[in-house]
């Protein structure tokens, strides 16, 4: 399992558009993926678009993101990416 | 590990509903309160100071405020005695007034001084309540928590395998929704509550769909705010590791902190009426709740065989 925490940067946090491209490129993987809220530990699976809109992350939240399964480290460098590029906003 | 609250965090939670009045000591605002149970420390004050549980709230009504003023000046040195324990939070109740020097000590020894206008008995019940609700062990988990028959059903289950699908045929034959996707579920004593994250209550993701409010599709009678999690469904691959059970001689359990609930296990394959198997498993646990042995011990098997050997 791989683990390391990211930063929520996009200047609205995580809302609708940017959960739906969370989704879209963590079900390309096999693994696991989840993030979790480090202030309250509320987890959610990056593979369902309700679970991260329920995290409510603004913009500056702290992640951890937690990969584990057969593919976890494309997963893994994938998701980060994903997270550090700020997630594009405008598709 | 064990959850705490701090005492300013009860005071702003119940500071509207029993009216507090902060008197003193709000430098002891950062103590923990550790239980939900609270204490009334009559016997601290008349001098035995044993089992103090600092770490709750201590109300004063009636009795320990009029023991006090019974006793003059010692009353000081008994409160002294009791606040320098490390008490973090004191209740007054009823809106008494008491003796000065009590604000003065718990500047001292930062013990929080509450005034409330409500009498001990209801004080004591909103607090327990309140605190037994924050101090309650808690987990999210993935699935779907709905009211089937009265029964709450909570579904599990890998991503994709149609567990949305199924609750939204659910709550179209008229079964209420309590939450999609993360289910909060909190334990009370032996007793698990579930409910949903605030921020996506009362929505559904159907793939293909999108997101949908179902309150305001099917209405207010399709939806619960919190429900009892009395039985866990599994939908599985047919294919997977597990092999469905033909004949559910034994019962299964599914752990949730600590509390062992009902489980089965729905393999799911093409042209399975999940939905009607999902209400059949909530009848079929309504059966066993009522005294209802299951078929074996009903009628396939002998009375003797089913209380004796090999059942299990």
């Amino acid at each position: 399992m791989k683990r390391e925490k990211v930063v929520v940067s996009n200047r609205y946090g995580i809302h609708a558009r940017v959960a739906a491209t969370i989704v879209k490129e963590a079900s390309k993987y096999k693994s696991d993926i989840y993030i979790e809220k480090v202030d309250d530990g509320m987890r959610a699976n990056c593979k369902s678009i309700l679970g991260l809109l329920a995290l409510g992350a603004s913009k500056g939240t702290i992640l951890n993101l937690e990969v584990d399964g057969e593919d976890e480290t494309d997963a893994f460098e994938a998701m980060k990416q994903l997270f550090e590029s700020g997630i594009e906003e405008n598709e | 590990m064990r959850k705490s609250l701090l005492v300013k965090e009860i005071y702003d939670g119940l500071r509207t509903r029993l009216n507090f009045e902060l008197v003193a000591g709000s430098s002891g605002f950062y103590k923990r309160i550790e239980s939900y149970r609270i204490q009334k420390p009559g016997l601290a004050l008349a001098g035995f100071l044993e089992h103090v549980h600092t770490e709750r709230v201590q109300v004063f009504g009636e009795t320990e405020i009029s023991y006090l003023f019974s006793i003059g000046d010692e009353g000081e040195r008994r409160v002294n005695d009791f606040f320098s324990l490390g008490v973090a939070c004191v209740l007054v109740t009823k809106g008494l007034d008491f003796p000065n020097y009590i604000a003065q000590l718990a500047e001292k020894h930062s013990t929080v001084i509450l005034r409330s206008p409500v009498v001990s008995s209801e004080c004591i019940e909103v607090v327990s309540d309140y605190l037994e609700d924050r101090l309650a062990p808690e987990a999210s988990l993935h699935g779907v928590l709905l009211d089937v028959f009265g029964v709450g059903v909570l579904i599990v289950g890998e991503s994709g395998i149609g567990k949305s699908e199924c609750a939204m045929d659910l709550v179209y034959r008229g079964h209420r929704l309590v939450a999609d996707d993360m289910v909060i579920v909190k334990r009370k004593r032996d007793v698990l509550w579930g409910t949903s994250p605030v921020r996506i209550q009362h929505l559904m993701e159907v793939r293909g769909l999108g997101i949908v409010d179902v309150r305001e599709l099917f209405g207010v009678s399709s939806i619960r705010d919190r429900k009892r999690v009395d039985l866990v469904v599994e939908l599985a691959r047919a294919d997977g590791a597990k092999e469905a059970d033909r004949i559910n001689f034994a019962d299964a359990y599914y752990d949730i902190l600590g509390v062992r609930v009902p489980y089965v296990v729905i393999p799911v394959t093409p042209g399975r009426n999940i939905t009607l198997l999902v209400e059949i498993a909530a009848k079929l646990f309504l059966l066993k709740k009522s005294g209802y042995r299951g078929v074996f011990a009903e009628k396939l098997l002998l009375e003797d065989e089913v209380d004796g050997r090999g059942v299990e």
